[in-house]
């Protein structure tokens, strides 16, 4: 690790670019770019875009920078920053990640999702992987400590073979259930998706248009190549549970805490609740971001880098696909043109 | 007070021998066999029993105490010569129907079949049509449904503890006739028996499996039940023995080792700001208590008063259905499929060839 101070840049100065954290209690861990920015030594924002002339100087006066613009191309010009965020609406992700590549950005930070419609995906794949950028997009459970102690468990064979694994929440696909399923795969070690069944609702939704505007909630059950199955219920409050032959671990209250069981027996079948270090708040945010620069100098892949990100954007848009195809399928079938707006 | 005469169908391990496998067991009071359910109920003599193997009746006799005489191998002579009131049969799923229908039809006024319920949905509806034209009270082997712990859990539910129940999850459903139809059972129990809508799902073996419409062993299922007031139970396939969750809007309950052990969470504030899912008071699991007993004294109580048993004709039937639809579900390449089915006529039917039954503890 370099003592060197890289020069981020944010488009979208507005939630999570700068204010999230005014809705968050008092003492959470910086949460949007700017603030985990702020705390690491290794970050420095220095310019902002936004469309907006009311946002920019918001967030001028809220964190001192100056070097603002309208045109988030003009300030990657001007700036040649290190580190582009990109913290728009969904609808913009794709085309923006695939300017700010284009545009010779060395690292790439994308809110979630990264597209609309796997065409989209397939123009950032291409944009950002020909280029061998270090991406992360904003799956910030993949830079959580908690999430990362659970994967550690099941990487040490804590639980035994991975044979299933669950997400438990409500949730639409493109704002939600790329999060669960990118945990999911995250805490797997990332396998491939082979198959998909999945249902959006309310059932009626039809997407005979190729098109919805609206992002549906839906369910899914998957098997990945590694023989692991993920399925997800849609209720409770977003926990991940890894269950093995072995044990199981489960996250609880979304990485507040971790519920490890062990095989007391032989067969595997008597399981018993075992103890488990308590996890410290930090910046997830901060993480990723910090992944990104680790991953730069390192020259290796970002943990969320361009290649998972688009297997796991390909295999929620296939829930969609199944939906509308009344079948179970493999990612591959996903029409590449079909549209799911996502905020 | 009066005493029923009961008879077994099918005498071997679940019809009198299980026990000696379970001897121990936390999750299972004995008694546990049909036989030895009767033979530990007050209101109730067992008096014959029938299988087509000599030498297993011959063991069930000595255990308890059915004389040779009343040892038959022909189940229609024991109801012609025994004046029974109850009859279990016990047997593999395939020849159940027929033998249930024909009890009803001779007299018999109540039975304890075993589960699961038949082979075939057309089978299954020409139970009920007996079962019911005749008046018969009716019990399904699906032991969970009587278990005093599932009866605590429901509570929890119908409390509204855990706010508006949203999803079961079943973590092993295993096969879908030996084990699923425990599984499904006791997720209908758990949501009050309301209608199942819809299946999602999937068998992980089923290939080579099936002959046109006959399902050549008992397939491994895993899946989505949609329930009519909005409830989805997740059948999973999981490493986990029987475990089930139950989450509602307000909170989640866990029934872990078969409801050998509990984590009943509320929501809750866990520091200014945050709300989470925190263990909460208020869950003491009863003293456990014999399943099988528990039903057969359900069936007593039945023909004591002619009020309904927990697990008539039509909420068998409705699990069992669920049973068809994971299967149909699955042939038609994972869709999800609408209840009631159309196609009834699909069998299972094995090339089974029958254990012997372990004799001692």
């Amino acid at each position: 690790m370099s003592d060197k101070q890289y020069r981020v840049a944010i488009v979208g100065l507005g939630r999570m670019g700068s204010t999230i954290d005014d809705e968050l209690p008092a003492d959470s861990p910086p949460y949007s770019v700017s603030a985990a920015c702020a705390a690491s030594d290794r970050l420095q924002v220095v310019a902002g875009a936004d469309i907006d002339a009311a946002k920019r100087a918001a967030y001028a006066e809220r964190w001192g920078v100056t070097a603002l613009y309208d045109d988030y191309l003009e300030m990657i010009r001007q700036e040649s920053p290190d580190l582009v965020a990109i913290c728009t609406k969904g609808v913009l992700h794709a085309e923006m990640s695939v300017a700010v590549a284009e545009a010779g950005v060395p690292m790439i930070f994308c809110e979630k999702a990264i597209a609309c419609s796997l065409a989209e995906a397939d123009a950032v794949l291409d944009a950002v992987g020909s280029r061998n950028i270090p991406y992360n997009t904003g799956v910030l459970r993949r830079f959580n400590q908690g999430f990362h102690q659970a994967r550690k468990f099941i990487e040490e064979g804590a639980i035994g073979d991975p044979k299933c694994a669950v997400h438990y929440a409500p949730t639409n696909l493109l704002h939600g259930h790329i999060h669960s399923l990118d945990t999911l795969s995250f805490l797997l070690g990332d396998p491939r998706i082979v198959d998909v069944w999945g249902e959006l609702h309310p059932r009626e939704l039809s997407l005979a248009d190729n098109r919805l505007d609206k992002d549906p909630n839906g369910i899914y059950h998957m098997n990945a190549d590694n023989g692991v199955q993920l399925y997800s219920v849609a209720a409770g409050g977003w926990e991940f549970e890894v269950l093995g032959t072995r044990g199981s671990v489960r996250v609880l209250n979304n990485g507040g805490g971790l519920h490890l069981r062990q095989a007391q027996d032989e067969r595997g079948r008597k399981v018993e609740t075992v103890g488990t270090p308590p996890l410290t708040p930090h910046s997830t945010t901060q993480a990723c971001l910090e992944d990104l620069v680790d991953a730069h100098e390192q020259d290796r892949p970002a943990l969320g880098n361009i290649q998972v990100t688009h297997h796991i954007t390909q295999a929620v848009l296939a829930i969609a696909e199944s939906h509308r195809q009344g079948r179970r399928l493999t990612p591959a079938e996903v029409d590449r043109e079909m549209y799911i707006f996502h905020v | 007070m009066k005493t029923y005469r009961a008879a077994v169908i099918g005498c071997s391990r679940m019809g009198g021998f299980i026990d000696n496998e379970v001897v121990g067991a936390p999750k299972h009071v004995p008694p546990y066999s049909h036989a030895a359910g009767f033979y530990a109920c007050p209101r109730t003599d067992l008096v014959a029993c029938a299988d087509v193997r000599t030498d297993v009746m011959e063991r069930f006799g000595e255990r308890y105490d059915i004389p040779k005489e009343r040892q038959y191998t022909d189940y229609r002579a024991m109801i012609a010569n025994e004046n029974l009131d109850i009859v279990s049969v016990a047997t593999q799923p395939e020849p159940r129907a027929e033998i249930v229908i024909y009890a009803a039809d001779h007299g018999i006024k109540a039975i304890y079949a075993e589960k699961a319920m038949a082979a075939s949905l057309a089978e299954a509806d020409a139970m009920v049509e007996a079962l019911e034209r005749n008046d018969v009270f009716f019990n399904l082997g699906t032991n969970r449904r009587w278990n005093p712990n599932y009866d605590a859990m429901k509570a929890v539910i119908d409390s509204g503890q855990l706010g508006e129940l949203k999803s079961l999850v079943l973590y092993n459903n295993g096969t879908m006739f030996n084990t699923g139809s425990h599984t499904i059972d006791l997720v209908m129990r758990l949501n009050s028996d309301v209608p199942v809508v819809g299946v999602q799902a999937y068998l992980t073996n089923a290939e080579g499996m099936f002959d046109g419409d006959i399902l050549m062993d008992d397939p491994v299922g895993a899946g989505t039940i949609f329930f009519e007031n909005g409830v989805t139970a997740s059948m999973l396939l999981t490493p986990r023995g029987l475990e089930v969750d139950a989450i509602g809007t307000e909170g989640a309950l866990s029934a872990f080792n078969d409801a050998q052990e509990w984590l009943l969470r509320t929501r809750q504030i866990s520091s200014p700001g945050r709300t989470s899912l925190l263990p909460a008071e208020g869950f003491q699991p009863p003293e456990p208590a014999s399943s099988t007993l528990l039903l057969i004294e359900d069936l007593v109580h039945s023909l004591d008063t002619g009020e309904p048993s927990r697990c008539g004709p039509r909420v068998a039937l409705a699990s069992t259905e669920v049973i068809f639809a994971f299967i149909e579900s699955h042939r038609q390449g994972g869709a999800r499929v609408e209840l009631p089915l159309v196609k009834r006529d699909l069998r299972m039917q094995r090339n089974h060839t029958p254990k012997t039954p372990k004799y001692t503890a």
